[in-house]
Parts: structure tokens; C-alpha cells; sequence
């Protein structure tokens, strides 16, 4: 069989809606109002509640925002928007007719493990020597479909706190990003995390820690602020100690409702935290700084989410460039299309990066690719496969991992002491204190749990 | 001839009770105009027009049993709202003291006046540090800190009220 090399560009996340959602709202209330009487009395119909940030999801017609506005304990209301929330990055698929000589692994090492330069660059094994591999901590993977019975999250995940918040269903198949039905985000991010350690395919950084699988997206990569927000309180609602969030949203600010969005999302965000859940998320994949930006995407018209919320904190990736040829060079590069900023990056992780100069054919523990392939992230798929892709998604869940590691040493804590200690451990690249593309540094696990 | 030289002595008198009589009435009747009174002096608003370097201060003060308002205190930036001082341990600077103006600034939190911040949010509190502290605690709702009290180091979370 022929290998196949799908290659795709990342596009800019500054979208206009893939389809708004003129009879969907979002009602913002003020603290303990009565919405449903202020829904009523302009005409809508509450579809959906979120107690715990005084939110309501209601349809309503045309004039529903109109007769809304001024209505008494209203705070705000905005049409709900569908955007695109990951974006089509970078990607190849592993088949087995790329695997030339099957590897002699050491037992306990699975066999595309070496494939896997991210947990060097974070001393993941270090952690896992030390007996910590993230048994005792939850962490909420939201992102698109997941495919359940894949041999390295089956049994991974907590059925009691995996759900759907689209209607799509939670599997993910073929769709109009990806008609192999191979390339599932959400199993990438989710494979990071907490991929099985059992003699198949890869390890996560946290092989033992509880997985909750929350689809927030459509298969597609698209999705409303109202899934997305009600997946980050339903997380919250299930005990999880980290969020990881793999997904990033660009609204201008000037853009009709996106004041609204942005308080819906900072809401949940916000509700999340005080529940005792560290909310991680991407910077996003526009090669953009937020300090001094380029285009139209100035700090002063551009809002990203849920990055750009208070208590989120926010990844930017880095990665080497020719590890398929030569396993000791930099894994610590800033990746070329990461976001960047002193005011909006706090920590570093694994991303991977796309350097086409790189020629030529390489293999690495018996897999054969195109050299640069090689300097993507590896990790899980659907169809009980495997691919490389690269962005802050996948620099996202090696920082999660890493705070999965810390809780099942250090037990369940406050999200403010486990951003602390991901902070103490944190290798400060770059510019010393806080650099625009690394932040308060790379995370580092066998420095976070020796503190 | 002794009675001639009376009358202009008792004319004299007059004359000075008048104008004294005639000064109190000024007086009180511009004290009235002004509103303001000695005897309500924790109320006066002292405005200094300043000079071209310094800048114009205000100084109010509040009644004793007046709370601190949570959205004053929140947007104020983290290093002036507990009033951080470098301290210096032998020479070296280990950290910063927590000063606040305003004691009850402190209230609810696990922080006393004099402690000495040495960690913040798993940072060491260096001058590096300081510089970005404003920027880096703003919109927190709280914080990781170890502090030094009494020679003995404690760690806990710091609430910012967000």
C-alpha cells in the first residue's frame, strides 16, 4: 500500500462565522436574576441553562435581541456564533507500509514511543522513574470527536465524565476537513495526555491519569460558544483538576456580539477555576505577537478565546528542526507559526514544527518518512490509527500532561498552586524571566515534581 | 478740668469695642460662607495644586468603619495595593515586604504587614520579577505565594478579589 502524505496549510483563525445562528442566543444574567421571565418578556424561549454562570441559551426570532435589550436582569445577549476553532494544520498519517523493520523495543516502552521526541524535551520519562505517571488526576480533553475503542485510550477515559455537547455524536468519522477519517484532533490531544503504556503505539505523558473525553467541536473542527462553554462547566462540574484545551477562536472586537461571547466564555472559564480545575489552552497558530502585532490583528481589535480569559492559561509550542536526521539537535526551537507575546504567553510546550527545507528520507525506529515529517508530534488518530501534526495543539496537552504528573505527586490541588509549581519547574528559555515565545519557560516534569 | 480729659479715654473705648464687635461678626459670617469647620477635620479634602514636578495629591479619609470596596481594591495594581518593599537580607535582596497603607487591605488573607514575599505564582520574587508583577497579577482571581515571617517560610494562596 502507498503511503499517504496529506499536507495542508494552517489558516488564520480571524474567521467570519461558518454559519451564524440567527435564532440562537446567548443570555447573559446578572447575578441570581430570573431569566426566564426577562427570556419570556422579549419573546424567546429558554433552550438550555448554565446555572453556574448565570447564562441561558434561548431561541428567539429576528427581534428577539431588540426586545431583549434594557430587558431587568439581563446583563448582555449576542446571536451565537459558529466558528472554526482548529484549525487545518500540518499532518501525516503512519500506515504500515511505512514501518520497514518492526523496532526491538525495551519492555514497557510501546513501540512508536521513540517516535515521541516531546517527552524527552519535557523529561516526561523522569517523572515516570520517580513514580509519578498521573495516576490520581483528571484531566478533561475538550476538543472534536473521539474514537472510544482505540487500543490506546479504551480504558483510558471515565465513561461518567465523557460526553457530547454538540449532538453530532462523540465519534469521529469522515467529515469536510478529512475524508480518511484518520485525522482526529481530539484523539491527538487526548493520546498526548493519557495514551496507554501497553505494548501498543504510543505513551502519553500521563499514562495513568483519568481521561474525560468532552466533544465541544464538530468533527469538522467548527463549533458554536455555546458547546464550548457548556463542555468547560460540564468538565468542571466532573472533579477534573486540569482542562485542556486544545482549540482557539479569533473574534474582532468591534464584530457585533463578541463582547457577549467573550463574557460567556471568561464566565466558564472563570466558573471552572473556582471549581478547582487549571484551565490550559493554545495560543493559536498565526506566527502573531500580541505585543506588537502585524495586520489586523491588534491587541486593540482582536480577542482570542478561550486564551485570552483571565484564568486560562496560555501555550506556545516549540520544536526541533531535523530530528529525523540527527536525534540530538535543539527540541526547543520556537515553532514557526506559534502566537507569541510577553503579555499573553505563560508557558512553553512540545508543538512540532514544518521545516520544508529539510529533504530527503529518514527513518526512525523503523519508520520511514520524509525527513521533516519527523519533527511533527506523534500520537494518536481514529480508525485505531496514528499521525504527526503540529501547532499549540499539540504543545497544549504536553502541558497538561506535565500538571497531571504534579497532582499524582502532590494530590489535588488549587489550580493557583498547580500553575505555580508548572511555573517553578519550568525551564526559562530565551530571554531570562518572561520570554515572548516560552513565557515563564518550556515545562519541565522532573523540575515541577522536585519541588 | 479732669472731666474734659474723660470723655475723649471713654470715646476711645468705644471705638475699640466697636471694631471688635464689628471683626466677630465678619468672622463668623465668613466661617458660615466657607462650610467648613474644625471641628469635622477627618472630612477635609487638602488639595495641593502642586508644583510643575510633582503631581497634584488628594488626601481623604475614610470614617473608621467604612469598608474597603472589593472593586477598588481588585483594580488596583498588585504592587502599590500592599504597598511592596524590597527587603534585603545581608546585603542581598530576598524578597519583598508587604506594606499596606491601608491595614485592612489584608483582611481575609493569609498575608500580614511585614511579611516578605519571596515566591510568587512559583517565581522567584526578584527585581525581574517585580518589574512585570502588575502586568502578570492582573486579572488573577488569586495566587500562589511563599512568604517569610518571623524568620520561618509559609506558602499559601493569596485571593486578588477577581
Amino acid at each position: 500500500m502507498r503511503s499517504v502524505l496529506k499536507i495542508a496549510f494552517a489558516t488564520s483563525l480571524v474567521a467570519s462565522p461558518v454559519a451564524a445562528s440567527a435564532e440562537t442566543f446567548i443570555v447573559l444574567g446578572n447575578s441570581g436574576a430570573n431569566l426566564d421571565a426577562a427570556v419570556a418578556s422579549a419573546g424567546g424561549q429558554v433552550k438550555k441553562r448554565l446555572p453556574g454562570i448565570d447564562a441561558v441559551i434561548v431561541a428567539g426570532g429576528s427581534s428577539f435581541l431588540a426586545a431583549a435589550k434594557g430587558k431587568s436582569g439581563i446583563a448582555a445577549a449576542a446571536a451565537d456564533k459558529k466558528i472554526r476553532w482548529i484549525p487545518k494544520p500540518e499532518r501525516a498519517a503512519l500506515r504500515e507500509a511505512d514501518i520497514t523493520n518492526p523496532p526491538n523495543n525495551p519492555p514497557g516502552i510501546d513501540p512508536r514511543f521513540n517516535l515521541q521526541w516531546g517527552h524527552t524535551a519535557i523529561k516526561a520519562v523522569d517523572a515516570w522513574k520517580m513514580g509519578y505517571e498521573g495516576q490520581g488526576a483528571r484531566v478533561a480533553v475538550l476538543d472534536g470527536g473521539f474514537q472510544l475503542n482505540h487500543p490506546d485510550i479504551a480504558g483510558r477515559y471515565d465513561p461518567s465524565c465523557t460526553a457530547d455537547m454538540t449532538g453530532e455524536g462523540i465519534a469521529y468519522g469522515p467529515n469536510s476537513d478529512d475524508d480518511t477519517g484518520i485525522f482526529a484532533h481530539g484523539m491527538h490531544t487526548a493520546g498526548t495526555v493519557g495514551a496507554a503504556r501497553n505494548g501498543i503505539g504510543t505513551i502519553g505523558v500521563a499514562p495513568k491519569a483519568t481521561l474525560c473525553l468532552v466533544k465541544v467541536l464538530f468533527n469538522s473542527g467548527s463549533g458554536s460558544f455555546e458547546d464550548v462553554a457548556e463542555g468547560i462547566i460540564y468538565a468542571a462540574d466532573h472533579n477534573v483538576d486540569i482542562i485542556s484545551m486544545s482549540l482557539g477562536g479569533s473574534l474582532q472586537k468591534s464584530e457585533e456580539g463578541a463582547s457577549t461571547l467573550r463574557q460567556l466564555i471568561d464566565r466558564a472559564v472563570s466558573y471552572a477555576y473556582k471549581k478547582g480545575a487549571l484551565v490550559i489552552v493554545s495560543a493559536g497558530n498565526d506566527g502573531e505577537s500580541a505585543d506588537s502585532p502585524k495586520n489586523t490583528g491588534t491587541p486593540a481589535n482582536l480577542i482570542h478565546l478561550p486564551s485570552d480569559s483571565p484564568q486560562a492559561i496560555s501555550i506556545s509550542a516549540t520544536g526541533p528542526r531535523g530530528w529525523g536526521k540527527d536525534q540530538s539537535v535543539s527540541l526547543d526551537n520556537p515553532a514557526s507559526y506559534t502566537n507569541y507575546g510577553r503579555s499573553v504567553i505563560n508557558l512553553a510546550g512540545p508543538g512540532g514544527d514544518y521545516t520544508p527545507s529539510i529533504t530527503g528520507d529518514c527513518t526512525v525506529a523503523g519508520v520511514t518518512r520524509p525527513c521533516y515529517v519527523f519533527d511533527f508530534v506523534f500520537s494518536a488518530g481514529a480508525a485505531n490509527s496514528y499521525y504527526w501534526s503540529i501547532g499549540t495543539s499539540m504543545a497544549t496537552p504536553h502541558v497538561s500532561g506535565v500538571a497531571a504528573l504534579i497532582v499524582s505527586k502532590y494530590g489535588k490541588m488549587q489550580p493557583a498552586k498547580l500553575r505555580a509549581y508548572l511555573n517553578a519547574g519550568a525551564d526559562d528559555l530565551g530571554a531570562s524571566a518572561h520570554d515572548p515565545y516560552f513565557g515563564n519557560g518550556r515545562v519541565n516534569a522532573l523540575r515541577s515534581l522536585s519541588k | 478740668m479732669t472731666i474734659a480729659l474723660q470723655r475723649p479715654r471713654a470715646a476711645l473705648i468705644g471705638a475699640v469695642a466697636a471694631l471688635l464687635l464689628v471683626a466677630l461678626v465678619i468672622g463668623l459670617a465668613t466661617s458660615r460662607m466657607s462650610g467648613s469647620s474644625s471641628r469635622t477635620a477627618e472630612s477635609v479634602k487638602v488639595v495641593n495644586a502642586g508644583t510643575v514636578s510633582v503631581p497634584p495629591v488628594q488626601v481623604s479619609q475614610r470614617t473608621a468603619d467604612s469598608p474597603l470596596r472589593e472593586e477598588e481594591t481588585a483594580s488596583e495594581p498588585f504592587t502599590r495595593r500592599y504597598n511592596l518593599r524590597p527587603h534585603y537580607t545581608r546585603g542581598t535582596l530576598d524578597g519583598y515586604s508587604v506594606e499596606p497603607a491601608d491595614p485592612r487591605i489584608l483582611a481575609g488573607s493569609p498575608l500580614r504587614a511585614g511579611d516578605v514575599i519571596t515566591v510568587i505564582d512559583g517565581i522567584k520574587l526578584d527585581e525581574s520579577k517585580f518589574r512585570r508583577l502588575d502586568e502578570d497579577m492582573s486579572g488573577l482571581a488569586d495566587v500562589f505565594v511563599s512568604y517569610s515571617r518571623d524568620g520561618k517560610v509559609s506558602e499559601d494562596v493569596l485571593p486578588l478579589g477577581r
